[in-house]
């Protein structure tokens, strides 16, 4: 255990941070996008079409991970929250603000490709199914998060506010969860469900859990991004940046 | 006895202070009945149309109106100087947070709840409606204030500012609303409601158990000794 | 649906006639918009930070600039 929490201490030095994020965010990006790129033309032009839905099925492979990742993210956020509460790490106040907007980003693309997914499958671009209502509520739920810190003039306090509405919140996610589905079955009985009952053939699940871990990778990559840039902005006076940015002159021309 | 002094204190004098400006406590009745106006003209004032939606609009009303009283819970405490002391104090912020929400939930969720076979009356809510209505909406609304509290306390040091307020709130009160009327709905259709009101109940205990402590955490934030 | 149809799409205006191009576009079309909604989020999920970031360290690096003109 002592290796692990030495390197947590040391990710919460503000030069280290910014020099870890700026080594590792390229080959986060990176990976992202091949994986991407792989998954998707797998998705998209390899895997077979669904019997029942035809192509439009594909859509599940940018819905169901970004779906996955818009709770993913919630928890990392509530997480990230709980530790900035309990311990006051700046670092976890940071991460904690920048999983937000992802979060919420991933959220609004699978609101959209359910849509999208909806319309030539259901015939309705909108259905008031568990899964599509969950995740209107989700958006809320980051929109309340994003909006209530950046209500507070004082960066750490309104991290540290919205951290308390984010435990909150993730308590709730799974009751709000349950509550829509008891709700949906009553009304709507088990008619609409998006995976289906047929089981998955071995060609259609690859090009999903490749996605997955596209999705996870972006995520990582644009969080030591947008964390990054906080960082720089609120430690913008502290000799540190300074020689980060513009590395000190020696004479002879050596930097 | 005398450690429950501050609270009852606490609650004596939000109560007082609520029956002193009577007209604010008449506030979140007179929004419920304007609301239900504009149902009732919207849908056309036939009882064939408004009955079917008579309990929904009523929970959604009760839920709007309820919500209206909290942008002020806190304000006045942190605007005078009264937040800061309670918390340099002695006294359990957690214990108060219970009184602060005891005093909001019989001025308003109470008070709502009493009103509801006025609004039903001008629904044309099916009579036999109207008692799980009423034990929902006790339930719904007890629960409902622990959100406000917590909300009204995450906002308590800003600007005035309404929408966030809702934007907090209304994803929150989502399963209270689903479950109360459910309730409703399972009379409607001649089934017993006891498993949306033991949901609705369930619910409202676990935000008994959560909310306070978390209020209280939610006014350390931007004082001397924060959480 | 023939010239009728075709008549109450105009009336209907611009977005009406998006969707109608859109759903005339089969599965495809509403995988292809997928794609691309899906790429423009990113790209407004990426973006501002990395604005913000490459503003900061030019700001940054001016007044460091600044700073070494004035010592020397």
């Amino acid at each position: 255990m002592n290796p692990v929490w030495r390197w947590f201490h040391q990710l919460g030095s503000p030069p280290y941070f910014y020099r870890f994020a700026t080594r590792w965010m390229p080959w986060f990006g990176l990976s992202a996008l091949v994986l991407s790129v792989i998954g998707l033309y797998l998705g998209m032009a390899k895997a077979p079409a669904d019997y029942l839905q035809g192509d439009s099925f594909r859509i599940i492979y940018i819905h169901v991970p970004a779906a996955w990742m818009s709770m993913f993210i919630y928890v990392a956020m509530a997480v990230n929250g709980a530790i900035a509460l309990i311990w006051r790490i700046k670092l976890s106040e940071l991460l904690f603000l920048a999983c937000a907007p992802i979060g919420a980003m991933f959220t609004a693309v699978t609101l959209i490709t359910g849509m999208l997914w909806g319309k030539p499958t259901w015939g309705a671009y909108w259905v008031w199914d568990a899964r599509l209502t969950s995740e209107l509520v989700l958006l809320f739920l980051y929109f309340g998060v994003i909006g209530l810190a950046s209500a507070y003039d004082d960066v750490r306090q309104g991290a540290r506010a919205a951290a308390v509405l984010g435990l909150v919140g993730v308590v709730n996610v799974p009751i709000i969860h349950f509550s829509v589905k008891w709700w949906n079955t009553l009304h709507q009985g088990e008619t609409i469900r998006i995976m289906g009952k047929s089981s998955i053939d071995s060609s259609m699940l690859w090009p999903l859990l490749i996605m997955a871990l596209a999705t996870k990778l972006y995520f990582v990559f644009a969080l030591l991004l947008r964390a990054r840039g906080m960082l720089l902005e609120q430690e913008r006076n502290k000799q540190w940046v300074r020689e980060v940015l513009s590395p000190p002159q020696i004479a002879g021309g050596r930097s | 006895m005398s450690a429950l002094r501050p609270y009852h204190a606490l609650l004596a004098r939000d109560l007082r202070l609520a029956f002193r400006r009577r007209a604010d406590l008449l506030l979140p009745l007179g929004f419920a009945v304007l609301v239900v106006l504009l149902f009732g003209i919207a849908l056309g004032g036939t009882p064939e149309r408004l009955a079917p939606v008579s309990a929904p609009v009523i929970w959604v009303t009760v839920l709007l109106a309820g919500f209206l009283s909290l942008d002020g819970l806190f304000r006045p405490d942190v605007d005078d100087g009264t937040l800061d002391q309670w918390l340099a104090g002695p006294t359990s912020i957690v214990g108060l947070m219970y009184a602060k929400a005891l005093a909001h939930w019989l001025l308003y969720g109470v008070g709502l709840t009493l009103s509801t076979p006025l609004l039903a009356m001008l629904l044309n809510l099916p009579a036999e409606l109207l008692p799980v209505m009423l034990i929902a909406l006790g339930i719904g609304t007890l629960g409902a204030t622990q959100i406000g509290i917590v909300a009204a306390a995450l906002t308590a040091r800003l600007r005035r500012s309404g929408i966030l307020l809702a934007l907090i709130v209304m994803p929150l009160y989502l399963p209270l609303l689903i479950f109360g009327s459910g309730a409703v709905d399972a009379v409607r259709l001649g089934e017993s409601p006891k498993a949306a009101l033991l949901l609705l109940a369930a619910q409202t205990v676990l935000l008994l158990t959560l909310a306070p402590p978390a209020a209280a955490a939610a006014l350390r934030i931007g004082s001397d000794n924060p959480p | 649906m023939g010239a009728r149809g075709t008549v109450a799409a105009a009336d209907r205006g611009g977005p009406q006639l998006m969707l109608a191009w859109l759903e005339s576009q089969g599965h495809w079309g509403f995988i292809h918009v997928s794609l691309a909604i899906t790429l423009i989020l990113v790209v407004a999920d990426l973006l501002p930070p990395w604005l913000q970031q490459r503003k900061l360290k030019n700001e940054l690096r001016a007044r460091a600039r600044r700073e070494q003109h004035r010592t020397n």
